[in-house]
């Protein structure tokens, strides 16, 4: 490399940096491998298994895959998580967007006490009863929209959208308002296309909301089909609840608490396989975002 | 107070003169002191304070002691809030930025004696006994008002005057009225909202929905706050149920919960300050020394993984590998611990909890501080080689200072969320076994909301806490713009 001596503490320092560093890799990929290594294990070795698992346990075995891709509810609730991100990002980016620009316009009287508003949302919030009796008293408790409309706009990506907005040219703006368009047309033709890199960023947060999102759907829903996949693997891997994987003609009665371990370890790699599969191709809009959100607002 | 006179803008004092500003703070401090000391005599003068509890181990029962075992062991929480708002607003006077701060704090001691005295009127007798015409209680509550009452406006008065400064100031460099033509009338503020809506209607359309989310989801529950104070039934609604003054704040704090929960709060998120914080700046540092842009890479992208396992996932994860006979576990034991379900022990939590929480985000959290050791110039480690500085010195002198703004932006916000922890972690990783330890003020908040339906007694521990965090994030925020310039807003 460079030709600039370099001393043995130095030398060292850089040794153990390396060793640290490769340590670290292997520490933060070991507890995927391994779950990925005994999800494909023989059941009955693997309960009796302790420690590490370099690879799997012989002979190989699939009926683990086989018990979780035919359940039902891990299908339907498989369906409902997409239906939550389809819709639920959707409408998130469209009254983010639109408010976003709203606020970001210059000239407008209450723009500045609606962002105080706003704003404050941030630092005080009525807690977790009162948000959830307002779900009860809206009678949407057990419904789709129960979970979609409360959290239908998180202010820090309005705020991060509306710093994007104001720093678009604002002879641009004004040459389309000489051309007659109208707001709806400058948002949508203008605005919109121009700040491409943020709108993918906080479309991609919201979608890593819906994706992740467990806790208010495990308050607002009593209907075992309308749960998102986190919530259904809540049961599976915190509450232990998995009879309704291992009741099935393929175990016999008494393989059932080893095949309650396989499942679990079948189940948590599917349910990261989409997030990994996805995530070369996400990282740098991931990374940006990290950026754009350290903007102030 | 020697330094306080080269900070502009006293309080309550028109002219920023160094005699009058002292003479104004030093008249704040006397009111603060005042309305502390007339509380306290309220309090001692309580007959008795409660009668039937059990011994209470609040944690706070300093006030308890020092009345002699009048009111033994619990402390009231409007007089933790009203000595809570005079220490605020002696240190705001003391470190003298802006009229904020000492508009907050005595707004906020204000409203605490008026709840103070809400609560008297809706308290039962037996909790809360004052002997009827009693003096010492009439004037100290009196002299309490007084003095804070005129805090506030001393305060509001002070924040009017700089801001109406302020604003002359920024007019000045606008058309004098003598430029501008005869008869020429500035239009009302009715015409100006009139004429802003005529022009600016679709624009509103459009913030519209985003308004409406605003009220309804955000401050519908803020207004159900209300039930804090009354006992909630459903069926009467948040504004139609009986009043309960402060009963169940009273009952949070002298319940064994108080100080167990607050404490494994605070615990967690020290512990997190401590080791949590620094973690992904010294990750970032020892990255940046590495050589080799590739090696680099590939670092980077493998630690930032952990952190795309959602919660679930990772708790599921957790419970498995520090299990009896989990890969943690077994691991450990190599090293001669004992094989034990860590989980299940309430040792052990904040262990478990801290180290998976690091390694979740270690990677991912550097990424700010990656970018702005990115931003540093090269020629600053340039001049300090020529200076003859090694990299030791290099790394003190050019390294820190640059990433210290992004540092200190990232601890305001953190100390912000010092009493709130994320609650979905603790309660999908907590059992019953381990709530020694475990329990925080949020997980309590969700048992006795969600899981006992408990809503009164839940909301008020909530916005006790929620009332902490909003005066932490306030005051981190001034204290920080005050020493280094760098502050959220």
């Amino acid at each position: 490399m460079s030709a600039i001596r370099t001393s043995a503490p130095e030398r060292a320092f850089s040794a153990f940096n390396y060793v640290f560093m490769t340590a670290l890799c292997v520490i933060c990929l070991y507890p995927i491998w391994h779950v990925l290594m005994a999800s494909m294990s023989d059941p009955t070795l693997m309960y009796a298994h302790q420690g590490l698992l370099i690879w799997p346990i012989w002979p190989l075995n699939t009926l683990g895959y086989k018990l979780v891709m035919t359940n039902r509810l891990i299908g339907s609730s498989f369906v409902n998580t997409l239906i939550y991100l389809g819709a639920g990002t959707t409408l998130n980016m469209f009254v983010t967007t639109m408010g976003a620009y709203g606020l970001s316009r210059k000239g407008l009287f209450w723009n500045g006490a609606l962002m105080k508003i706003i704003v404050f949302t941030m630092y005080f919030q009525g807690g977790l009863i009162p948000f959830y009796l307002m779900v009860k008293n809206m009678g949407l408790l057990n419904t789709h929209a129960g979970i979609i409309l409360p959290v239908l706009v998180s202010t820090w990506n309005l705020i991060v959208m509306r710093t994007t907005f104001a720093g678009v040219s604002e002879s641009l703006e004004e040459s389309a308002r000489l051309d007659g368009a109208s707001d709806w047309t400058i948002l949508w033709k203008i605005f919109f296309p121009l700040s491409q890199a943020t709108v993918a960023v906080i479309a991609l947060y919201y979608a890593v909301y819906w994706w992740n999102n467990w806790f208010n759907p495990s308050i607002f829903l009593q209907d075992r089909g309308k749960y998102p996949l986190q919530l259904l693997l809540r049961e599976i891997l915190i509450k232990n609840d998995t009879q309704s994987m291992t009741q099935s003609s393929m175990v016999s009665q008494e393989q059932t608490s080893q095949y309650r371990l396989l499942v679990k370890y079948c189940v948590i790699i599917i349910a990261t396989a989409p997030i990994l599969a996805v995530y070369p191709f996400l990282q740098k809009y991931f990374v940006k975002g990290v950026m754009i959100g350290s903007v102030k607002g | 107070m020697t330094h306080a006179s080269r900070a502009p803008g006293a309080i309550g004092a028109g002219a920023p003169t160094g005699r009058a500003q002292v003479a104004a703070r030093a008249a704040m401090l006397a009111l603060c002191l005042i309305t502390a000391l007339s509380l306290f005599m309220v309090y001692v003068s309580a007959v008795e304070y409660k009668t039937d509890a059990p011994l209470s181990y609040t944690g706070l029962d300093m006030i308890g002691r020092a009345t002699g075992g009048k009111s033994n062991g619990a402390v009231h929480p409007m007089i933790i809030m009203l000595i809570a708002a005079c220490a605020a607003l002696a240190a705001s006077v003391v470190y003298n930025k802006g009229a904020f701060l000492p508009c907050l704090a005595s707004g906020t001691a204000v409203a605490a004696l008026l709840l103070f005295r809400f609560d008297m009127y809706f308290a039962e007798q037996r909790e809360f006994n004052f002997t009827s015409g009693m003096t010492t209680f009439g004037a100290g509550w009196y002299v309490a008002a007084a003095c804070m009452s005129a805090a506030l406006i001393a305060a509001v008065a002070h924040s009017v005057h700089s801001s109406k400064r302020a604003f002359a100031s920024s007019r000045s460099g606008a058309i004098p009225s003598s430029a501008l033509p005869e008869g020429y009338k500035p239009p009302s503020l009715g015409a100006i909202i009139a004429r802003d809506f005529r022009k600016h209607w679709p624009v509103y359309l459009m913030i519209l929905p985003t308004l409406a989310f605003y009220i309804v989801w955000c401050y519908g529950p803020i207004q159900g706050i209300v039930i804090a104070f009354n006992n909630f039934t459903p069926r009467k609604g948040f504004w139609g149920s009986e009043w309960a003054g402060l009963k169940w704040f009273r009952e949070f704090f002298r319940s064994p919960f108080a100080w167990r929960t607050a404490r494994n709060t605070l615990m967690i998120n020290v512990l997190n300050l401590l080791i949590g914080f620094p973690a992904p700046i010294i990750f970032a540092l020892m990255l940046n020394e590495m050589r080799g842009a590739l090696y680099k890479r590939v670092v980077q992208t493998v630690t930032y993984i952990p952190h795309f396992i959602s919660l679930v996932v990772l708790c599921g994860l957790l419970i498995d590998f520090v299990g009896t006979e989990g890969v943690v576990t077994t691991v450990m034991g190599w090293f001669g611990f004992p094989k034990n379900n860590l989980l299940a022990n309430a040792r052990y939590f904040r262990s478990v909890y801290l180290a998976s929480d690091i390694w979740q985000h270690l990677g991912w959290n550097s990424i700010i501080y990656l970018s702005a050791l990115a931003g540093i110039s090269p020629e600053l480690y340039e001049a300090a080689i020529i200076d003859g500085a090694g990299k030791t010195r290099q790394m003190w002198h050019v390294t820190l200072p640059g990433i210290t703004p992004t540092i200190t932006i990232l601890l305001i916000l953190q100390i912000g969320q010092m009493m709130s922890v994320g609650y979905e972690k603790i309660i999908l990783l907590y059992n019953s076994l381990i709530y020694e330890t475990a329990d925080v003020i949020s997980t309590y908040v969700y048992r006795i909301g969600i899981e006992n339906a408990d809503f009164s007694r839940s909301t008020a521990v909530s916005l006790f806490n929620s009332l902490i965090n909003f005066s932490l994030v306030v005051v981190a925020n001034r204290v920080s713009g005050a020493v280094s310039e760098t502050s959220l807003w």
